[in-house]
């Protein structure tokens, strides 16, 4: 065979090979196999109970639309990490004047019904978080949207989140927050809309739903620039460590989030809240040993203040090896609190 | 001591170059650095799209948020050494 040839083979077969992974991954992303085998297996039947939880440890899953959520979304990889509860967004995307379509929302709701029911059957306390974007929006990136659009999704967002806080009810979930990262930067609604919305939703979602109700936020633009949240009402808050930081900034931002947030609840006359710490990579998307550094330093740092304890499973990390026998140990020191 | 051969098929260069960019030219021997430092390229962004998942939906983004730009320039790209492989071709390569 020429040298060339032979060459030109080898490197084709290599690069070639390559295609097809690649091809096999982008296949996998887009195929809802994983998501369809849940629904299937947990539809219908008689709710679940609701469960009193005192400390929530377990996994914050990315957005259950997606397909990539669906690497580690089975039970017992989260009762085998020792996870007493999961808490997990899910969306509906806003079409491109601010409305949703209400099969959209129903196909959402069901879905997020069948997901409740997967995790509640083997015990597992379900945190629901609803959260939109625009459609064709995939989540990376700032994006800010034109005044008229935040004016329409954030009003015609209220029957949806109260849609899935009925869901919520029926199904007997431990925690419900109305909007996932209300004040994150790529739906730049400004604090003050965030906080007036927030409150203007939890009573109508107090008359449909009777567990807990949680003030789920980035914190992060509200922190750096001296806003405050009114979280009068609320139960619980959750946040997730910041990204895109180094280490000392994530873990004086990280401290700040928690002392803002009980101000806040003070302010507001709420001593009884309670606050949720997501560990998080400090950069997008992360790496597994950016997320032992921030669980060590949320959950040593917090242990005695914190009610819950996440790690945000942002691209399957938590599989990785070492990072899981990292955890697993964490969830057994901080489950025998 | 050099061995004249026959030379390849033109076609065989531009599609090779076309599929996978430099490896035409590996084929015909001629702008061999080239072709492996497009090869070392394509190796690594295939790489990339393997070890994160989330780069999938960065792309994605990406080509959303540029619409034809990335996908045309690709293209471009690839129609480009594939001619470029094809008329080395045809101006004459010598296998050594």
């Amino acid at each position: 065979m020429k040298a060339n040839t032979r060459k030109t083979v080898i490197l084709g077969a290599i690069v070639l090979a390559l295609y097809g992974l690649v091809f096999v991954r982008i296949a996998g992303h887009f195929t809802t196999r994983g998501v369809q085998f849940l629904v299937d297996e947990d539809h219908g039947g008689a709710p679940y109970p609701r469960r009193k939880v005192e400390s929530y440890v377990g996994i914050w899953a990315p957005s259950l639309s997606r397909r990539e959520a669906a690497a580690f979304v089975k039970r017992e990889d989260f009762l085998a990490i020792g996870a007493n509860a999961i808490g997990f967004p899910v969306g509906v995307d806003y079409e491109s004047d601010g409305t949703y379509k209400a099969r959209d929302v129903q196909e959402r709701v069901e879905r997020a019904r069948a997901f409740v029911r997967y995790y509640k059957k083997v015990g597992l306390a379900v945190i629901m978080a609803v959260q939109t974007r625009a459609r064709g929006n995939i989540g990376v990136g700032i994006w800010n949207p034109p005044e008229h659009l935040k004016t329409a999704y954030l009003k015609n967002f209220e029957d949806v989140s109260v849609r899935f806080a009925q869901m919520a009810e029926e199904e007997n979930v431990e925690v419900f927050a109305p909007f996932n990262d209300i004040d994150r930067g790529d739906r730049y609604l400004g604090p003050q809309r965030a906080s007036d919305w927030m409150q203007k939703i939890l009573a109508r979602i107090r008359e449909v739903y009777s567990g807990k109700i949680m003030w789920k936020g980035d914190l992060f633009l509200a922190v750096r620039e001296g806003h405050s949240f009114d979280l009068a009402g609320y139960d619980m808050a959750a946040f997730v460590t910041p990204v895109s930081a180094g280490r000392p900034v994530v873990e004086a931002i990280t401290d700040r989030k928690i002392s803002e947030l009980r101000r806040w609840a003070a302010t507001a006359g709420n001593s009884n809240l309670e606050i949720v710490g997501i560990a998080g990579p400090t950069s997008f998307p992360g790496k597994p040993e950016q997320v032992i550094w921030a669980s060590d330093m949320l959950f040593g740092r917090h242990r005695d203040t914190l009610a819950g304890f996440m790690v945000l499973d942002l691209i399957a990390n938590v599989k990785d090896p070492k990072l899981y026998a990292h955890i697993q140990q964490w969830f057994a020191q901080l489950n025998e609190n | 001591m050099k061995t004249e051969m026959t030379a390849p098929g033109p076609g065989i260069a531009a599609t090779l170059n076309l599929l996978i960019p430099g490896l035409g030219y590996v084929y015909i021997g001629r702008r061999v650095k080239l072709g492996y430092a497009l090869i070392a390229l394509n190796v690594l962004v295939l790489l990339y799209l393997l070890s994160d998942p989330f780069a999938f939906v960065g792309v994605f983004a990406l080509i959303i948020k540029t619409r034809l730009i990335i996908p045309a320039a690709a293209l471009v790209v690839g129609v480009s050494v594939a001619v470029d492989a094809y008329r080395l071709v045809l101006r004459g390569v010598r296998f050594a």
